[in-house]
């Protein structure tokens, strides 16, 4: 009985455990590590991962895979920029951020309706939408953006960067959707269980359509950030990300097949990336390497996740 | 005693809540085409699994060719020369006829090992020859096959591995009448070459056309073992029947009279399922859809539900046309289902007792706009769980983690949350002990009691006569009789269920 609880613990927050002992870990290596400037360095870089990582979060509970997140976010990134050369900052942000929510939700109607799994129907957009940027922008960056636009990524309120404030409100934000309203009790259940959420009356294409739609809009949010912080649009931006966000949530133990997971473990997943990263690279470890690394962690984080069931 | 081919000695068997089997002996003799039957739940497919090492037997001993057999596991079946056909089949859909039947044995040749396909696809015509089916090409792939050419496929993969004894569990359940005959060419050819069939069905017919002999069980108990030339259909149906009911029903509630209809199916029909079904359904009426499996009563449920779409037909609630093509909609109309399996349909097993509990009335009832009334949902939790007395340590514990009466109790929770009118109850008591079976036949009579038209479908007939006020027989696809419970017998509905279509 003791010996089950002990599991139980591991499995709930092993991953928490695992990320105090990474932190603590590199602060005895590096001493630049644990300070609070370096910390919120980090978080400012765990940001843009976790924004992805929340949408995902969605779209995984109910039993999905969003594999364009990195390309929605690059050509909303851009478009966005383009539409505030003339339109202004107010018109790009909002173009840059519907662009990302039609698209999210053009998967979750491909997906639902003409009943294509999510990995091949995201696979799909993830060319599309990379395609899409490099002709939109032609290959090359889109610069000469409004000054004020650099607040979003580069902005402090106080001494905390504004992209770190803007985590938190999405987080808490997503939170209460998970945890407080009839949608994300039905993110839950037809994850779980999509047959029996049909039979309990459930839309669910309705629902998957609503996951991916979120997990869009959290791309063209991360593109604007991402381009503020750059201070133009990349063509090339967020290439991988998907995997990054993807090894976030699971990472934060949401079971890959839906229905099972909490929110705060992909912002725990999302932070051991981002200090995996941030640390690595004080100790001037090559990033050839970083790569085996968050690779290795992955697979530890899994197995033990896994040792704990049963 | 050396023909004996199988020997059962005192094989019992337990699962939580039920004995299986007690103390079963059966003698199948070399040769033989051997027939067990018995209603669902007797314990046919417990003693068959036994046989082949699928199932663990808790005592007893089986003999195979007179020896003391040690068969513990799956693969111990296969050792002892016994294959077990299922009605599921265990053939892979993407690869051809020979690729299965020598799946995870491949013949090879050479050094290297490389496969010899032509002596697999040459082996496997010979096998097929042997069971006259001349027609049927190795090189096709099994999707693209019957229901029957699949079974023919199961035999030969047996045959090939020099199985001496098959065992098919109802191998026609899916099969028309001309692929029946077909099959039973087949184990004719079998018994020709000396294989020993062991044949459970329901279809009584089929017995006294293919089989030497009959055991029939009942409630885990052989009753007898005899000649098929020494018995006769109504003999096999009292047997099969018996007087077995031992658990008591509840007394039954009395309709009001002058309740009104509020369910009606007019004609509904749905191509390859069930055709022509009409019934009424009055307030508080408690109607038993009876039929065998395979009758098509689960598939009229879901239709009903809006989980299939009808091809033709017409449905009314309280006097008005509805159009129901959807659960949202059904629900909405007042409908509930209570699935057969309440894993797929009826739980999402993964989440707490309470998301469960409240899932489908948090859209009218408890969440205010977008947001969830905690507290609302939890008082009405409550409500469900001590009416249905439900027991569990706590609302966040994962369905899964519950008793199989429990989870339904928790999926009849969730429906009375819902307020509905009427209430479709698929098998509601498969799968649970008699105590919660009795639970489950108190909650039928208080909702009906309190005005819900309840629509109970069982292919148990002693429940349907001790719970309903009235009952329709179905089988394939039409129903075929009504019958008043008062003064109708278990074989009175068995000869409805199993009657085949007049055409």
């Amino acid at each position: 009985m003791k010996n089950l609880q002990f599991k139980d613990m591991i499995r709930r927050y092993g991953i928490l455990i695992g990320l105090i002992g990474l932190i603590t870990g590199f602060s005895v290596l590096s001493e630049r590590f644990f300070t609070i400037s370096n910390m919120l360095i980090v978080m400012r870089q765990t940001s843009i991962v976790a924004f992805l990582a929340v949408g995902m979060s969605f779209v995984i509970l109910g039993a999905g895979i969003d594999l364009s997140v990195g390309s929605v976010l690059a050509f909303s990134g851009a478009v966005g920029a383009g539409v505030m050369q003339n339109g202004g900052i107010f018109f790009g942000i909002l173009a840059g951020l519907a662009l990302g929510t039609a698209l999210g939700a053009f998967n979750g109607i491909v997906i639902t309706k003409l009943k294509i799994p999510s990995f091949i129907a995201t696979l799909a957009m993830m060319a599309i939408a990379r395609g899409g940027t490099l002709v939109y922008t032609d290959g090359r960056p889109i610069t000469g953006l409004p000054s004020s636009f650099a607040f979003l990524g580069r902005g402090y309120i106080g001494n905390v960067p504004f992209p770190i404030i803007l985590m938190l409100i999405i987080f808490i934000l997503a939170y209460i959707v998970l945890k407080l309203t009839r949608f994300g009790r039905y993110v839950y259940a037809t994850g779980g269980n999509i047959n029996a959420a049909r039979a309990s009356g459930i839309k669910v294409n309705n629902v998957i359509i609503s996951t991916f739609a979120i997990s869009g809009f959290l791309s063209g949010l991360t593109g604007m950030v991402l381009a503020s912080r750059l201070n133009s649009a990349q063509p090339t931006a967020g290439m991988g990300y998907e995997l990054d966000a993807i090894a976030a949530v699971v990472l934060g133990g949401t079971n890959l097949f839906g229905g099972e997971g909490e929110l705060w473990g992909t912002l725990v997943g999302a932070f051991i990336m981002g200090i995996l990263n941030n640390g690595l690279n004080m100790l001037n470890v090559s990033s050839f390497y970083q790569q085996v690394v968050k690779g290795i962690v992955i697979l530890i984080a899994v197995t033990v996740a896994q040792s704990g069931k049963k | 005693m050396n023909d004996l081919a199988l020997e059962f000695i005192n094989i019992s068997k337990s699962f939580p809540g039920v004995q299986a089997l007690k103390d079963v002996s059966i003698q199948i003799k070399k040769a033989d085409v051997h027939a067990i039957v018995g209603e669902n739940g007797a314990g046919k497919s417990t003693l068959m699994k036994i046989a082949v090492g699928e199932l663990l037997r808790d005592t007893g001993i089986i003999k195979v060719f007179g020896q003391e057999a040690q068969i513990n596991s799956p693969s111990d079946g296969y050792h002892y020369g016994i294959s077990l056909i299922h009605q599921e089949f265990s053939l892979v859909p993407t690869l051809d006829v020979a690729q299965n039947i020598f799946l995870g044995r491949e013949l090879t040749r050479g050094l290297l090992s490389f496969m010899d396909s032509n002596l697999m696809y040459k082996q496997t015509e010979k096998i097929l020859d042997s069971l006259k089916m001349f027609h049927l090409d190795s090189h096709l792939k099994i999707r693209d096959l019957t229901v029957a050419q699949k079974q023919v496929v199961e035999i030969a993969k047996a045959l090939s591995l020099n199985s001496k004894i098959i065992i098919m569990d109802e191998p026609t359940a899916a099969l028309t009448l001309e692929e029946t005959s077909r099959l039973f060419e087949v184990v004719r050819g079998l018994k020709d070459k000396g294989v020993t069939t062991l044949f459970i069905s329901h279809r009584l017919e089929e017995i006294f056309e293919i089989a030497d002999k009959v055991s029939i069980l009942r409630d885990g108990e052989l009753i007898l073992t005899k000649p098929v030339a020494q018995i006769d259909r109504n003999q096999v149906i009292n047997n099969m029947v018996g007087r077995s009911l031992e658990f008591i029903f509840p007394p039954k509630v009395k309709q009001k009279e002058e309740s009104k209809v509020i369910f009606e199916v007019k004609k509904i029909n749905k191509e390859r399922q069930f055709s022509d079904v009409s019934f009424q359904l009055k307030e508080g009426e408690i109607l038993g859809l009876a039929g065998l499996v395979g009758s098509g009563l689960s598939e009229v449920a879901l239709a009903i539900f809006g989980l299939n779409r009808l091809d033709t037909g017409e449905i009314y609630i309280e006097g008005e046309k509805v159009d129901i093509n959807s659960p949202f909609k059904a629900i909405e109309h007042g409908l509930a289902l209570l699935p057969e399996d309440r894993r797929e349909l009826g739980l999402v097993i993964v989440r707490s007792v309470l998301e469960n509990l409240t899932l489908p009335a948090l859209y009218r009832d408890i969440a205010r706009k977008y947001f969830i009334d905690l507290k609302r949902e939890l008082l009405l939790a409550k409500e469900a769980q001590k009416e249905l007395s439900i027991r569990f340590a706590s609302f966040s514990q994962k369905a899964e983690s519950l008793s199989g009466g429990n989870q339904q109790k928790v999926v009849v929770g969730k429906w009375l949350l819902t307020r509905p009118k009427i209430l479709i109850m698929n098998e509601p008591t498969r799968g649970i002990d008699v105590g919660a079976k009795l639970e489950i036949y108190n909650i039928v009579n208080t909702l009906a009691q309190r005005g819900i038209g309840i629509i109970f479908i069982s292919s148990e007939f002693s429940e349907i006569l001790g719970i309903a006020h009235r009952i329709l027989v179905m089988s394939e696809g039409r129903i075929t009789t009504e019958l008043d419970p008062e003064n109708s017998t278990e074989e009175d509905i068995l000869k409805f269920a199993i009657r085949k279509k007049v055409s």
